[in-house]
């Protein structure tokens, strides 16, 4: 982690060699003439950093090599790259949803229920402690407690010292240990109606407090943080969405100045170059602010020798700040400079002539073109029955075999096998067992090709 | 068929769903290293994750509206009820849930009931339920399935889950066959048989019917775990285990702090996936040329003729230590390699390994096996593994001598009772190998010969790695329409045969190998319409087989084993149990 923080402070590192590079163009000018010739170890490094991903593109398996080995695949993953669709996947949301709904329909209207009331409550309420009391009463009728002789939250039996209390939104029983105390002020704010101030909430008295069971506080807390999240949008979550849209822009721009650039080194003249010169110092100067904006993520409550933040708060930053740096390099560092003027009007002229060129060889080559055409298909025609004659020779040489290995039958130990395979064929083959005549036929055709090239 | 793509796909596709914004990631302790597995950090922060944790382990309670939540768990109890707890006092804006397999109706309702400030935003099942090891190769991280010959019932269901996830990601309905000796394979292949039966609308995609999903037994082939390696990853897995791509190297002497654990990931580091199928030799002339690369740029001219100079060279030059992090933790793991094979005296050690699996030469091999015992140059693992081979071989041969080189093992090299023990149970263990083939047809005894004789004919091309698991020439035999449908049955007499499969999905309950990896990449290259892909319960090396063959094997044999060996090996067992 330490290296990591490292890292975050300047965003202007370089992957390879770790020097610090100050700015963006610095770094940009240092990687292409420092590390462009490193081969191996650069490879390596790009492989690391994911700066070179290759395209994957679906690797085409051409008939015609059936069976060969394919020798230098074996010592890399590339056949795999394949393109692979998303796997099967199942939803479950809409089951999911009925099941939530049917459940909280029932605490919504309860909850819409107490709000009722809560704004009720607030509409006339007196100040004086007895008469609010007597008011509260009319609003949400109390339950008679003749009968209830526990606490129905905590079954403790209610006596002189532990005297009922009752809910003001529901009107339900309880004991004071299991009352909560809804302020006035919080009320208000529930209802919307200003007043955000936080009551002190040591206050417990009746006159500034709503007493409620937890069951009526639950819902309304419910009610209150999804609200707030709904809300909740604090500074890194601000600075994170503006450095997002400079992201987007940035990638956008990079990929045109991209093929701009591309074109300008082959010496096309579709982009001009001055105009790839203002779009580089866009993005370098987008980079900036991009990095400028996750230096100040990362360090967002960070002071020279105090942290007010908690371990979770800095993790999530320094990710932030680390996430947004790699985006910068994976970005920027890839993409190619922009040749001088001189080079670029030298391209062009190289370009010409080279068009020129291949303009005359073209009409050259279209005159002999239909001489050579018919050559070609006439060799393909007399090379096919040269191959079939070939195969053909060794099934005919077939017959000579056993004979000419006679004499050194138990020297050779493959002239045995296939004799004893062409016992088992006959044996096979009495008894209709077709498809081990097949397999052994194969095998002694091995057998056959094996020793015909040890012969020759 | 590539397993890393389509694990990544699915990880790709849950922080797309979500939206923009920053992300938290909520696991459990499996699907981190699934995830681990085929993403780099610094990939996943470019998908806008920035902060990751464990629902097993959450510690505080600080909520973080602004951040979305992206739940990705297995659909265990556990799991369940740890969620709910989380959407009841939810910390995060709003939650995206997935589940790595199919998840019950009960569990739906649970969450619905308990999502009460109305967070979650998404519930689905995508299945990357296993650990994608390369784009051929998954393990399911089960140590031991197997308890006293029979399935431990958590894991035979956490195999079927592991290949239902697999054939969904890849969208594949295979046919099923299995390996036809074994009990414990053909009920794992009726279970995912009747899943799919059951699950219609879910393995519900157009079927090219040219897929297999083969399930085999490590029983059928105790000899690839127990042999030596050579190539790198094979031979970095049996010297120090890959466990979830990472290598421990805390233990080797005077390692630097950043090395003392290392990153082997084909994805994110290409020496290594470029060089993990290379054999050891070919991996230090790779390492001497980055270094002599280096060495011109930097106009040194220090001589490096071993790994050793190549070590000092680093330390003494720490811009190449900082510039080449790659290239200096390679360099380590091969420096320690090389220790460990001349310690361990490994070239002589698979030389005869080799020639016990490869060749028939009793007399010869047994020489051989008692004069490196005698030598004392062994460690007791070695010379344990030794005999194993040896036992696994020879146990229906009437001169063999098992019984003499334990004996040998356990009064002169002094080997531990246990792992005495564990040869009687490799025996045990391998024995219906040893069975099965007595019933081998005359046919395939032919068939046995030929391949022998070509492979004489073809020479020892390399005396280390002349073996090559028997799981090749079973996939070439079924790649060639070959494979025996009384040793190799179907799952369920109707299914429609498919003669000669393109698609090919391998599981091995018992674990795999690398050195199988191996094979079937080769096959994969070899055979331009074959698409291999090889599982299993695990990926074992010698150390962790042995483990799993400890468990397997009830300490006490059943009754009723008519060789002389086994019956031995019960009085064997007998008298160590004791001990043990
Ligand atoms: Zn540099
Ligand atoms: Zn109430
Ligand atoms: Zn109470």
């Amino acid at each position: 982690m330490a290296e990591g923080s490292d890292n975050m402070r300047e965003g202007f590192i370089c992957p390879i060699c770790l020097t610090d590079q100050k700015t963006m163009t610095k770094l940009h000018s240092h990687f292409h003439e420092v590390h462009s010739d490193d081969a191996q170890i650069t490879k390596i490094f790009k492989g690391m950093m994911g700066l070179s991903k290759k395209i994957i593109k679906p690797t085409d398996f051409d008939d015609s090599v059936k069976y060969s080995p394919r020798k230098e695949l074996i010592h890399s993953l590339e056949i795999y790259n394949t393109h692979q669709e998303l796997g099967a996947r199942r939803g479950h949301f809409e089951t999911f949803q009925e099941i939530r709904n049917r459940r909280l329909e029932g605490f919504a209207a309860e909850t819409n229920k107490l709000i009722i009331r809560l704004d009720k409550l607030l509409l006339n309420l007196p100040s004086d402690p007895n008469r609010k009391k007597l008011y509260e009463q009319t609003v949400v009728p109390w339950i008679d407690g003749e009968d209830v002789s526990r606490c129905p939250e905590c079954t403790k039996s209610f006596h002189f010292a532990r005297r009922q209390h009752h809910c003001r939104l529901c009107g339900s029983i309880m004991c004071h240990d299991c009352s909560s105390f809804l302020p006035l002020s919080k009320a208000k704010s529930i209802l919307s109606r200003g007043d955000n101030g936080e009551a002190s909430t040591d206050d417990v008295s009746e006159e500034n407090n709503f007493r409620i069971c937890r069951y009526c506080l639950n819902l309304l807390e419910s009610r209150e943080s999804m609200k707030a999240s709904r809300n909740c949008n604090p500074l890194i979550a601000q600075l994170y969405e503006k450095a997002r849209d400079f992201m987007k822009e940035l990638a956008k721009d990079a990929d045109l100045y991209q093929e701009m650039s591309l074109s300008l080194n082959e010496g096309k003249s579709m982009y001009n170059l001055h105009d790839a010169r203002e779009l580089w110092d866009k993005i370098i100067k987008l980079s900036e602010k991009i990095s400028f904006l996750s230096t100040k993520i990362a360090s967002m409550g960070v002071t020279e020798n105090s942290c007010d933040l908690s371990d979770k708060q800095m993790k999530l930053q320094k990710a932030v700040g680390m996430g947004m740096n790699g985006y910068i390099q994976s970005k920027i560092l890839s993409l190619p400079s922009l040749p001088s003027e001189e080079l670029y009007a030298k391209k062009q002229e190289d370009r010409r002539r080279r068009i020129d060129r291949e303009i005359r060889k073209e009409k050259q080559e279209d005159r002999t073109d239909a001489l050579l055409d018919s050559q070609v298909k006439t060799e393909y025609v007399h090379s096919k029955p040269a191959v079939s004659k070939l195969q053909e020779n060794v099934t005919v040489d077939e017959g000579w075999i056993p004979e000419v290995g006679s004499n050194m039958q138990h020297n050779n130990p493959l002239i045995q096998q296939m004799d004893n395979i062409r016992n088992y064929i006959k044996q096979a083959r009495e008894a209709y067992k077709f498809d081990e005549v097949a397999s052994l036929e194969e095998n002694l055709r091995e057998l056959q090709e094996e020793y015909y090239r040890q012969q020759s | 068929m590539n397993l890393v793509n389509a694990v990544k796909n699915y990880i790709a596709k849950m922080t797309e769903e979500s939206g923009p914004g920053m992300k938290v990631l909520l696991m459990d302790k499996e699907t981190t290293s699934i995830v681990s597995m085929v993403y780099s950090q610094s990939e996943i922060l470019q998908r806008e994750v920035y902060l990751f944790e464990r629902i097993d382990m959450i510690a505080d309670s600080e909520s973080m509206k602004h951040l979305k939540c992206i739940v990705f768990l297995r659909p265990t109890k556990e799991n369940i009820s740890l969620l709910s707890r989380e959407l009841q006092n939810s910390r995060y804006g709003v939650y995206y849930i997935y589940m790595s397999n199919i998840i019950s109706k009960g569990d739906i309702k649970t969450l619905a009931e308990n999502d009460e400030q109305e967070v979650v935003r998404e519930l689905e099942e995508f299945f990357a339920d296993y650990l994608a090891v390369s784009p051929h190769l998954f393990s399911l991280n089960i140590p031991i399935c197997v308890q006293g010959n029979s399935w431990d019932p958590v894991q035979l269901q956490r195999c079927m889950q592991g290949i239902a996830a697999v054939l969904l990601s890849l969208k594949k309905i295979p046919a099923i066959r299995y390996q036809g000796s074994s009990d414990l394979v053909r009920r794992l292949a009726e279970k995912i048989g009747d899943l799919i039966y059951k699950e219609s609308s879910l393995f519900d995609f157009r079927s090219d019917n040219q897929s297999i999903l083969l399930i085999l037994d490590r029983r059928e082939d105790p000899f690839t775990p127990l042999l030596t390696q050579w190539t790198y990853q094979a031979m970095v897995h049996e010297i120090f285990t890959i466990n979830n791509n990472r290598v421990d190297l805390r233990h080797v002497e005077g390692i630097s702090k950043e090395l003392q654990e290392v990153l082997l990931s084909p994805l994110q580091d290409d020496f290594y996936s470029q060089n993990m199928f290379r054999n050891y030799g070919e991996i230090g002339q790779t390492i001497k040329g980055l270094m002599d690369e280096y060495q011109v740029k930097s106009k040194s001219h220090q001589k490096l003729e071993s790994i050793g100079d190549m070590k000092a060279f680093i330390e003494n030059y720490p811009q190449f230590k900082k510039m080449s992090g790659t290239v200096a933790k390679h360099v380590t793991i091969v420096g320690e390699l090389s220790n460990v094979v001349t310690k361990r005296n490994l070239l002589e050690v698979s030389e005869i390994e080799q020639q016990i699996t490869c060749q028939n030469q009793h007399t010869q091999q047994l020489q051989k096996i008692k004069k490196i015992l005698s030598g004392d140059k062994l460690r007791p693992e070695e010379a344990a593994k030794l005999v194993m081979l040896y036992a696994l071989k020879y146990a229906t041969h009437p001169n063999n001598h098992i019984n003499g080189l334990i004996n040998t093992l356990a009064n002169d090299n002094n080997v531990p009772s246990r792992l005495i023990q564990l040869i009687h149970k490799v025996i045990e263990y391998g024995n219906k190998q040893a069975h099965l083939s007595d019933n081998f047809g005359t046919q395939e005894a032919v068939i046995q010969v030929t391949k022998r004789i070509f492979k004489d004919l073809q020479g020892v091309e390399n005396i280390y790695t002349q073996h090559s698991p028997v799981l090749k020439e079973t996939l070439e035999d079924l790649l060639k329409g070959r494979l025996k449908e009384n040793a190799f049955p179907y799952f369920h007499s109707q299914t429609v045969a498919v003669p000669r499969p393109t698609d090919i999905i391998v599981f091995i309950v018992g674990g795999a190998t690398y050195e199988e990896s191996l094979a079937v990449h080769q096959l994969n290259c070899t055979y331009p319409h074959a698409r291999i892909i090889l599982g299993g319960s695990t990926i074992h090396n010698s150390s962790s087989f042995l483990r799993e063959v400890d468990s397997a094997v009830l300490d006490i044999p059943l009754s009723g084993s008519k060789s002389q060996t086994s019956r031995n090996a019960t009085q064997h067992s007998n008298k160590f149990s004791r001990f043990s």
